[in-house]
This record gives structure tokens, C-alpha cells and sequence, in this order.
């Protein structure tokens, strides 16, 4: 099938064109009450890279942060939260809010709780809809290794775990004596510093951690709840058939041919595709 | 009788089993009690080796604290602890076989080692690698080319080009292209303040139009300014007093400005400290051929030290620059300089040409120069660049004017040089539909050029010259993809026309009078080259080749006149696989012709130098050569690793050969036909690598070239072959906050042999370089620069020295230097150098010990 090369240009009844990707969400500016779940004890900044929707041949980055309270883990993409946070202080004034963002994002929050059960909210392409879905935490059988390695100024040990149709090897610190890390990866004796896929598609890094005390909310957007099989089926829909999957979410869409003319998609609509690989293969 | 039998047995197999599986298999349960407000939930239960403290298993209790686990271990003891955020740690040993063990926990403040959330400092997205300047900037970084030195796998070369995975890259600013090739202006005078990332744009179609239809392998670099320098004025000022034998003085200012519509950088300078300005105004991507000298001054050869040691200069330079976008997003660019100089050299310099069957050749001179030099440009562009046209008109002008007065062996000689150079071009490329387009492209040049060489010594004598030339480029290419084996195939045609003309007239004392003294020769040149090009691309394969057939005329109407037509092939292949994103290879293939010119047609005698003439047969015989090259590349931007492996082979059909025929210290430069083969080696690998730990960076190179070529000496055919290792590296790290190195060496191994004759002996160059600054409080720094050189060919000391020291200190926006250069107060330098059939001792003067105050302003 052949691979879009991210370039969809997207056209609303308001007349609005913006160029978009699935790691490209459109920052929001408005929603209801910012819910408050929690105080962070620890926060944790991860580099997360993985592979954009053209393929292995684009390496995206976003900036995670990991707020760890004592009932509520929150993992989200610091540079849309914080675009986000822009936007709604320049709609407040009576500003024109930016609608794009100037580095690729990973377009998930996850909540994990301590009772067990995570909460995760799904942005999907250009004005579709915020899918929110709950899932138990997994049960990592993580396998303790041999082998040390400094990640910044913390010594770490190394575990390894298959999940997810991957194989992934993480570094924890003892000295972080909390069972947490980015996504919904945990269970560790201690915090995971760094974990990526054995196949490279994956990789969190921490790059920085504090122990600032703040509230770990939740913005109330107007969420499609559904189930963590339908999310699925949706995500994987969305990438596999873009267009299709945004005529379903009444969205109109042109593409911009060479001259920079906008068009429909015509005949090549059903057989261009994103690159769809997702954290969770299985 | 049997089943009992049977069961005893297996009774005794199922145990014994058991005892040999479960011998190093234990369980430890207990529970976890909480004393004050402390969480059991919070705590992990882990049990770890004595030895080495590697944990053998873990749990969390439950809600009533109890925990069970169990864990394999050889030894006879093992250590249980119970950690927690906000929980006190508690740790006991105890025997693998004690099955129980109970805590009770306390609450305790729990104290991190925060780690500051920084920005990444090298980030890849598609194509493009962006630099956070911050994470490599050091406070004594002044420029961004300073900063640039250090990012891995960028290469900052002597005089201010930037090369990327061993190609020359052109430089943008906020994506806007106002400087073309002089970008050191930009590099040179812009504080890293102002920038917030370096981005890498690999394999970009600048063109709108052809984008996506033709791919490009070209490289830019692109300066992205922080917002907030971004539609204010800039500045930065350095005013600089000092003293070594007279008084020394350094002014120079620069205002800026980067806005959505217009950018402008307009500088002035003027030092008489060994700045050479002409690298500002350089173009570093011009590769256009200057306009041949037939007579010079004999210049003293300037060391490969760096120029402010040896630099004897008065220099005085401005530039101005603006961009302009208009309503319709075009850009009307204004590119306009002066250059004045003054420079003193002086050398002592032993010359050795290998001579066959014969011991060399040596010249011994003492020269001391002069020079002046004047140099105005002016560039106006207009460019139109949207998915549908690209449009691109310029207009050029300059100027340049030298006076050379040299002393040899206390002989005095002048030069005096005057050229005029005029051209200009269009471009137009038209896309006219998704899967075609076409371009046409005009360029011409026009240049006028006099020098003359006067020896004003016993044997008086004039040597003038004067030159013009007229050359027209043009390209017709029709872009249009068909639907074959997924290939573009396009059409193209490119011509050619040059003109050139030679005058010269010798006066003075004629010592080979069979021969005439003057030339007034013209030499037209056509090609017309139609050629098929195809191209394909696709996910990892990008793949062009381009089969011309050029048909070229040429004509010399002189003392004799010759005319050659000929019709020759000359194709060239583009292969590119990418592996991954971090690995890509390229292989090239190119057929070329040694294109003949002017500067080897004339046959009347010209005078070189004072002790050289030169004049040549005739001949429009051309030399051929077939160049294969390859590079691999690897990158790891989260590692901060780039690796490059590169390789190429010429093998070259010359034809005809030049060389020297000597009487005495006097020569003339000969030529010869020959049927011999040239080769060419090069291969080298070049890797850098950046680290979070101490902000280091390292970068090192290796290269071997290998050369074996006909050689002409004393009317002779004779090969020379040269062998060189060059191996360099280069480290800037800060070990401690206050304490920042860099370190860059060089080695230098060559080996120049020939087929017959008095070989060389070989040539070994050593070269160490470092820099400590220490930072003190209150922004005061101190620091020194150490330089090593070693010369095994050096007839002195094969060991040479130089040192600078200097105080800073740094108020708000201003820097103060107190500098001294050159602490021993070394006189001369004493070096070395190879080549094919040129072996060459230099005693060159160095400017003396300095001592200078430098204020530096950035707002």
C-alpha cells in the first residue's frame, strides 16, 4: 500500500487550511474544568523517540512528562500541553491561537490509577474525535539482568520483558525506589530510566526529574468513550485509511497536488495509507 | 511385587528430583508494619546478593503488609531490604534458608538528585537535524561559527566553509538565503544569543517547483533565530588597542536585522592584528576558475599556521547586505563589499626539484613582499521561488586591483594586476504539471584582466600581459516522468561558449633568442551537449544517470592556427541507497575531459618569475579521466554519533605532460605527449561524536591519498608517485563547571618517490593545539593557547613552540581581553612541505609578541 508523505491539507465549511499528521495534532484551546486527580511527588521528563507516519526513514521525538502521585500516575506530551496552555491563554485575551505545533508529539494521555485500572485519551487525526478508554494495568513478568549502566547521574540495573508483541529492555534505579515509568510500563523495584524496543522502534530516555508538588489534573474534553478493542480498531483504521477513516468523522478533505493546488484525493484515496506501528503490536 | 517395586522407584525419582530442583530455590515471607503515617504499599521488598548488591527478586506487600518471595540463590546469605519513596530504608542480612523476616517501617523525607529538564541536544526529524545552540555554547563562544566547531559532524574549515558528511553545505538564515557563498559574514558576525538551533536540511530541493520531482542531494544549513532576536535591531562592536614593535588597533561593527520581511547585515572592520577579512568575502561556493596570472611577483609561501601568526596586514573591509520580500513573496537580494589590504611577508625558502639521474635541483632565495590589494563586488538578485516558477535573474560586478613589491636575494621586482569582471544570469524553471516541467537557464561572464612584472634589478625587464574573456552557459531541460520501470526520463541540453584572448610583450635582455617574446592569441570554445538523463526514486533508492553527447569545437588562431571538432560521451552515474535513517551510501561515476586552455596554448616566450619562462607546443589534445567515488554514512543523532567512510579513484589518460627544464636556477616550463596513465587514491574515514557527560565533543579523521602520475624533468618522462597518512582528532570538553579544553591535533605522514632520480627522504608533520579556559567568579576568566609543531624535514629545531595568554571578563553585554600573543616572542617559523617532485624548507617571520585590550559588545 502505498505511504502518504504527510502532507494533508484539510479544509473546513470556516475556510481554514492546515497541514496535519497523526504526530501533528491540532492544539486545542478550549475545554471544560481541568480536574484535579492529584499532586505529584515526582515529576519525570522523558525524550521519546519513535518512527513518524511516512515510515523508518523519519524519527520523531516528543518531550514526555511523568507526573507520579501517590494514586495517579500521568505520562503526557509536555510540548502539546504546553501549546495547548498558550493557546488558551491567548483565546482568553481575544487572541488568534496557533493551530500548529512546531515538533511531532505522541498523541496519548494515559492515567494510571493505583486500584489498577488506566485511563488513556487518544487524540486522532486533524478535528476527529479525543477517544478516551480504560484498561487494566498490565502484569509485567520482567526478568531481572545483569548489567549496570549510568543514566545521568543514576546508576541503574537492567530487566527485560516481553509485551506487547516486543521485546523491551529497561534500566531502573534503585535510588528511585518508586515502581514506575513512562507509558504504562512499572513494576520495576524501582523507577525505569530508560527502556526501549530490541527492534528500535521505540525509546524512552529520562531527561530530567524533580520533585515539584503539583496538581496532576485532567481537562474535560468532550471525549468519545469506547471500548480499549474499538480504540484499536479505530487507531489502526485511521492510519491504514486516513481519508476513509475522515469522511467517517464528517471531516472534508483535499490534498494539495505539486502546483500547491488543493484537490480531492480522487481514485488514490483508498490506497494511500500512514505507517502504522503501534507501541502495542498484540 | 512388581508394582510395589515400580512405586517405591518412582516414589524415589519424584523426591530425589525435588531435593536436586529445589536445592537453591527459598522462600521468605513476613510482614511489613508501619509505624507513624508511613504507606506499606509505598515499600518493595527486594532481595539482593551480598556480593555485588544485584537483586535476585522483589514484591510489594499487600494492603495488610504481608509479602512472600521467593528467590534462587548459591550463597549462604543473603540481604533483604524495604525501600519507599518517603520511607526510611531498612536493610538486614541474613541466612537464604531463614524463611522469615518481619520490618517495621518509618517514615523519612525523601531526598532527590534532581536532574535539571533540559532540551535534547540534537534532535532528527525526517531530513532535518537540529542543534540546540545552547547545549553546545561555552560563555567564550563570541561568534556562531565558534559554536558551530563543535557540533558533531559539522566541519568548520580554515577561512569559514562549513562542510556536512564531507560535502560544502549553503547556509540560510530563518530560511532566507541573503548572503549565497559569503555566508562567513553571517558565521562570523553573529552572536550564538541569537540562535536558538543549527538545522541540517539533507537532500533539499531549495527549488519549490521541482520538489518532488527532482530529487536533490544538495545540503543547507539553516540558522534558526530565537524569537526574541527576531524584528529587532542587532549589534555587535569590538574595539581593540594594543602594541608589539607599533601601536596595533582592531575596530569592527556590525548591525543586523532578521524580520519576516526583510533581512539586512551591513558590517565594517579594520585591524592591523592578522584578521584577513578576505575571508568574510569569500565565496565559499564558487567554483567558477579565476583568471589566470601568466607573470607574478615571487611571493613568499605563506606556513599552515594559523593566519593571524604570520599575517602583516593593514586591513580595511565593509559589506552590505539586504533582502527584501516582497507583497508576492519574491526576494530582491542586494549583495555589495570593499576590501582594502596591506601585507608584509618575509621568508627564507630552500627549493628542491627532483631532477632524473640527477641529484635535485635547489633554489635558495630570501624574498620579502609587499602586497596591496583592492577588491570592490556588488551582487543584485531577484528570485521568484513558488510550486509553479521559479524564477532567478542576477546581475554581478567587481573589481580588483594589486601592487606587489618584492625584494628577492635584495633584487627588487614589481606587479601591478587590474581585472574587471561583469556577469550575469537567468533562470527559469516552470512546473507545468504534477509529472513535468522545464527549465532554461543563462549565464555569462565577461573579464578583462592586465598585470605586469617588472624587474628592476642589473638585467632590467618587463613582462605585460593582458587578457580578455567571454563565457556564455546555458541549459534547456524538459522534466517529465514517464511511467517507465517507475524512472523520470527528461531530455536536456547544455551549451557552452568561451572566449579567450592573450596579448603579452616581453622587454629586456632576450636569452633564448631563437624564440619569440610575444603572444596575441585567441582561443573560441562550443559545446553543445545533448544528453538523456533518467531518474528514479523511491523509498531507499535514489538513482540518476546522465548520458551527454557533447560535441565541442575549439579554434586558436595565433603564430599558428589549429581547429579540433570532436563528438565524445561523457556519462555520469548517481546511486544512493538508505539503509535506514541513520545509514545511507552513495556511489558516483563520472567520465570527464581535461578541458584545455588557454594558459597551456601559447607559444611565444612569456617570463614567469625572474628566474622562469614559460611557452608551450600548441596542441588541443585533451586529456581523459575516469573519477569513481563512494561514501557511507552513518548517524545516531540520540547518540550525538556521525560516521562517514568515503573513497575515490581516479584513473586519468593526461596526454600531455608539463614540467621544467632547468639551466641553473633559470627554467623554462616544457611540454611533452604522452601515452601514460595518472591514478589517484583517496580514502579516509571521519567520525564525531557529541556527549551529555561534560559537554564534550570529539572529532577524528583519517585519510590516506595516494598519488602516481608521469612527471616531466630535464626533457625527461619519468613517475613520481606521493604516499601520504593524515590522521587529525580534536576534543573540547568541560571537566570541571569552570573549566573548558579544547585540544586539536594533526599527523602528518608523506613519501614522495620517483621512477629515477635522487629521492626524498620521508616528510613527518606533527601538530597539537590546545586551549584552557578557567572560569573564575565574578564572570573573570583566565586562559592560554599552546601550539606544537613538529617538522622532521626542519634543518633547526624540529620542535617549535608558541603560546598566548589571556585574561576576560564578561559585564552584562560586554566582554574584555587582556591578550598576549605570542609569549616567547618566536621570531620565525621553520617548516616543510612535499610534494610530486617539489620539496620545499621555509623560514617564514611571524608576528611578534603582542600584547592588546579587546572590548567586545553584543546587543
Amino acid at each position: 500500500m502505498k505511504k502518504i508523505n504527510l502532507f494533508f491539507v484539510f479544509f473546513l465549511f470556516a475556510g481554514s487550511v492546515f497541514a496535519q499528521d497523526p504526530y501533528s495534532p491540532i492544539p486545542l484551546w478550549s475545554w471544560g474544568e481541568e480536574k484535579i486527580l492529584d499532586h505529584s511527588i515526582l515529576r519525570v521528563e522523558y525524550t521519546m523517540s519513535f518512527f513518524g507516519a511516512s515510515g523508518k526513514n523519519e524519527i520523531c521525538t516528543d518531550k514526555r512528562m511523568v507526573e507520579i502521585g501517590e494514586n495517579v500516575i500521568k505520562d503526557y506530551s509536555a510540548i502539546l500541553e504546553e501549546k495547548e496552555q498558550e493557546n488558551y491563554r491567548v483565546a482568553k485575551k481575544g487572541g488568534s491561537p496557533s493551530t500548529g505545533l512546531s515538533m511531532d508529539v505522541y498523541p496519548i494521555e494515559l492515567f494510571c490509577f493505583k486500584e489498577g485500572s488506566i485511563r488513556i485519551n487518544q487524540r486522532t487525526l486533524m478535528t476527529g474525535p479525543i477517544l478516551q478508554y480504560t484498561q487494566s494495568r498490565p502484569d509485567f513478568r520482567w526478568k531481572l539482568q545483569e548489567g549496570q549502566m549510568q543514566v545521568e547521574t543514576y546508576l541503574c540495573q537492567k530487566a527485560t520483558v516481553s509485551y506487547g508483541g516486543r521485546e523491551w529492555v529497561a534500566w531502573y534505579t534503585e535510588d528511585i525506589p518508586v515502581g514506575s515509568g513512562p507509558y504504562k510500563f512499572g513494576g520495576l523495584p524501582g523507577l525505569i530510566l530508560q527502556i526501549a524496543s530490541q527492534d528500535g522502534s521505540y525509546k524512552w530516555q529520562m531527561t530530567g526529574i524533580d520533585s515539584k508538588k503539583v496538581p496532576i489534573f485532567e481537562k474535560q474534553f468532550m471525549f468519545k468513550k469506547c471500548t480499549s478493542e474499538e480504540a484499536r480498531k479505530l487507531v489502526e483504521d485511521m492510519y491504514k485509511h486516513p481519508f476513509k477513516f475522515m469522511r467517517t468523522a464528517g471531516i472534508r478533505t483535499l490534498v494539495k497536488d505539486k502546483n500547491g493546488n488543493l484537490v480531492r484525493p480522487g481514485d488514490n484515496e483508498e490506497a494511500l495509507s500512514l505507517f502504522y506501528d503501534p507501541i502495542e503490536k498484540e | 511385587m512388581m508394582f510395589r517395586v515400580l512405586f517405591i522407584t518412582l516414589i524415589g525419582l519424584f523426591v530425589s528430583s525435588a531435593i536436586i530442583f529445589g536445592q537453591d530455590r527459598h522462600i521468605l515471607t513476613g510482614t511489613v508494619r508501619a509505624k507513624g503515617d508511613a504507606d506499606v504499599q509505598a515499600a518493595i521488598v527486594s532481595v539482593k546478593r551480598t556480593n555485588d548488591g544485584a537483586i535476585l527478586s522483589y514484591v510489594t506487600p499487600d494492603s495488610d503488609g504481608r509479602y512472600s518471595v521467593s528467590f534462587s540463590c548459591p550463597d549462604e546469605k543473603v540481604e533483604v531490604s524495604v525501600r519507599g519513596l518517603g520511607l526510611k530504608t531498612l536493610t538486614k542480612q541474613i541466612d537464604v534458608n531463614a524463611g522469615v523476616l518481619d520490618f517495621i517501617i518509618e517514615p523519612e523525607s525523601f531526598s532527590l538528585k534532581e536532574v535539571t529538564i533540559k532540551a535534547e541536544k540534537i534532535k532528527q526529524s525526517g531530513d532535518t537535524i537540529s542543534y540546540n545552540v545552547a547545549s553546545f555554547q561555552s560563555a567564550e563562544d563570541r561568534v556562531i561559527e565558534d559554536v558551530l566547531k563543535k557540533l558533531p559532524g559539522i566541519s568548520v574549515l580554515e577561512g569559514g566553509k562549513i562542510i556536512y558528511k564531507g560535502q560544502a553545505v549553503s547556509l540560510t538564515i530563518d530560511g532566507l538565503d541573503l548572503l549565497g557563498g559569503k555566508y562567513a559574514i553571517a558565521t562570523k558576525n553573529i552572536s550564538p544569543d541569537h540562535i536558538a538551533t543549527v538545522e541540517i536540511l539533507e537532500n533539499h530541493q531549495v527549488i519549490k517547483a521541482l520538489q518532488d520531482l527532482v530529487p536533490s542531494d544538495r545540503t543547507t544549513l539553516n540558522l534558526k533565530l530565537k524569537s526574541s532576536s527576531r524584528g529587532i535591531f542587532l549589534c555587535s562592536l569590538g574595539l581593540l588597542g594594543g602594541y608589539n614593535d607599533s601601536t596595533l588597533w582592531n575596530a569592527e561593527g556590525a548591525g543586523m536585522y532578521f524580520g519576516h520581511k526583510s533581512q539586512d547585515i551591513v558590517t565594517a572592520k579594520s585591524n592591523n592584528t592578522g584578521n584577513d577579512l578576505r575571508d568574510e568575502l569569500s565565496d565559499k561556493n564558487d567554483e567558477g576558475r579565476a583568471l589566470s596570472k601568466y607573470t607574478q611577483a615571487l611571493l613568499a609561501s605563506p606556513p599552515n599556521l594559523s593566519k593571524n601568526r604570520y599575517y602583516f596586514n593593514r586591513s580595511f573591509c565593509t559589506t552590505a547586505n539586504s533582502l527584501v520580500k516582497t507583497s508576492h513573496g519574491n526576494n530582491l537580494t542586494l549583495n555589495a563589499g570593499y576590501l582594502n589590504t596591506d601585507d608584509y611577508r618575509s621568508s627564507n625558502n630552500e627549493l628542491s626539484y627532483m631532477l632524473p639521474e640527477s641529484s635535485a635541483r635547489i633554489i635558495n632565495e630570501t624574498i620579502q613582499n609587499n602586497i596591496t590589494q583592492e577588491l570592490i563586488y556588488a551582487n543584485l538578485s531577484h528570485r521568484i521561488n513558488n510550486h509553479r516558477i521559479y524564477l532567478d535573474s542576477q546581475v554581478q560586478l567587481a573589481g580588483d586591483r594589486s601592487d606587489i613589491i618584492t625584494m628577492v636575494n635584495g633584487a627588487k621586482q614589481a606587479f601591478d594586476d587590474k581585472t574587471i569582471l561583469a556577469g550575469g544570469g537567468i533562470t527559469l524553471i516552470r512546473r507545468s504539471s504534477e509529472k513535468s516541467g522545464y527549465e532554461l537557464m543563462m549565464k555569462a561572464k565577461y573579464g578583462n584582466n592586465a598585470h605586469q612584472l617588472k624587474l628592476l634589478s642589473e638585467k632590467p625587464a618587463k613582462q605585460e600581459i593582458s587578457q580578455e574573456t567571454l563565457s556564455i552557459y546555458g541549459n534547456l531541460t524538459s522534466y517529465r516522468r514517464f511511467n517507465f520501470l517507475g524512472m523520470m526520463i527528461y531530455p536536456s541540453l547544455i551549451y557552452n561558449y568561451s572566449f579567450e584572448s592573450l596579448q603579452s610583450g616581453f622587454s629586456g635582455v632576450n636569452t633564448l633568442e631563437d624564440l619569440p617574446y610575444d603572444n596575441d592569441i585567441a582561443f573560441r570554445k562550443i559545446n553543445i551537449s545533448p544528453s538523456l538523463n533518467a531518474s528514479y526514486q523511491s523509498y531507499r533508492w535514489r538513482i540518476l544517470l546522465s548520458i551527454p553527447v557533447m560535441y565541442r569545437y575549439m579554434s586558436l588562431l595565433g603564430r599558428e592556427n589549429l581547429i579540433s571538432h570532436k563528438v565524445i560521451p561523457l556519462p555520469t552515474l548517481d546511486l544512493s541507497h538508505v539503509f535506514s535513517s541513520s545509514l545511507d551510501w552513495h556511489l558516483n561515476y563520472s567520465f570527464i575531459t581535461m578541458d584545455k586552455e588557454i594558459s597551456t596554448l601559447y607559444d611565444g616566450l612569456i617570463m614567469r618569475n625572474y628566474r622562469t619562462f614559460t611557452w608551450f607546443h600548441p596542441n588541443l589534445t585533451e586529456g581523459l579521466s575516469h573519477a569513481f567515488s563512494s561514501k557511507l554514512n552513518y548517524k545516531d543523532v540520540f547518540k550525538m554519533l556521525f560516521i562517514g567512510a568515503s573513497a575515490y579513484y581516479g584513473i586519468g589518460k593526461p596526454k600531455i605532460i608539463y614540467g621544467y627544464n632547468f639551466d641553473g636556477i633559470n627554467a623554462e616550463t616544457i611540454s611533452y605527449e604522452t601515452s601514460a596513465l595518472s591514478h589517484h587514491l583517496k580514502t579516509g574515514v571521519e567520525a564525531s561524536k557529541g556527549f551529555y557527560y561534560k559537554n564534550a565533543t570529539l572529532k577524528a579523521t583519517i585519510d590516506y591519498i595516494y598519488s602516481d602520475t608521469p612527471y616531466l624533468a630535464q626533457n625527461q618522462e619519468t613517475r613520481t608517485s606521493n604516499s601520504v597518512w593524515q590522521l587529525s582528532a580534536s576534543l573540547s570538553i568541560e571537566p570541571f563547571a569552570r573549566l573548558n579544553l579544547s585540544y586539536s591535533g594533526a599527523f602528518m605522514h608523506s613519501l614522495v618517490r620517483q621512477l629515477s632520480g635522487e629521492p626524498l627522504s620521508p616528510l613527518s608533520v606533527f601538530t597539537n593545539n590546545l586551549h584552557i579556559v578557567l572560569r573564575l567568579p565574578k564572570n573573570w576568566s583566565i586562559g592560554t593557547h599552546m601550539e606544537h609543531y613538529f617538522n622532521n624535514w626542519s634543518t633547526s629545531e624540529k620542535n617549535f613552540f608558541l603560546a598566548n595568554a589571556n585574561l576576560g571578563f564578561i559585564y552584562k553585554k560586554t566582554r574584555w581581553s587582556l591578550m598576549c600573543n605570542n609569549l616567547f616572542d618566536v621570531k620565525n617559523y621553520v617548516y616543510s612541505s612535499l610534494s610530486n617532485g617539489t620539496g620545499f624548507n621555509n623560514q617564514y617571520q611571524i608576528r611578534p609578541r603582542e600584547i592588546m585590550l579587546k572590548l567586545s559588545i553584543t546587543l
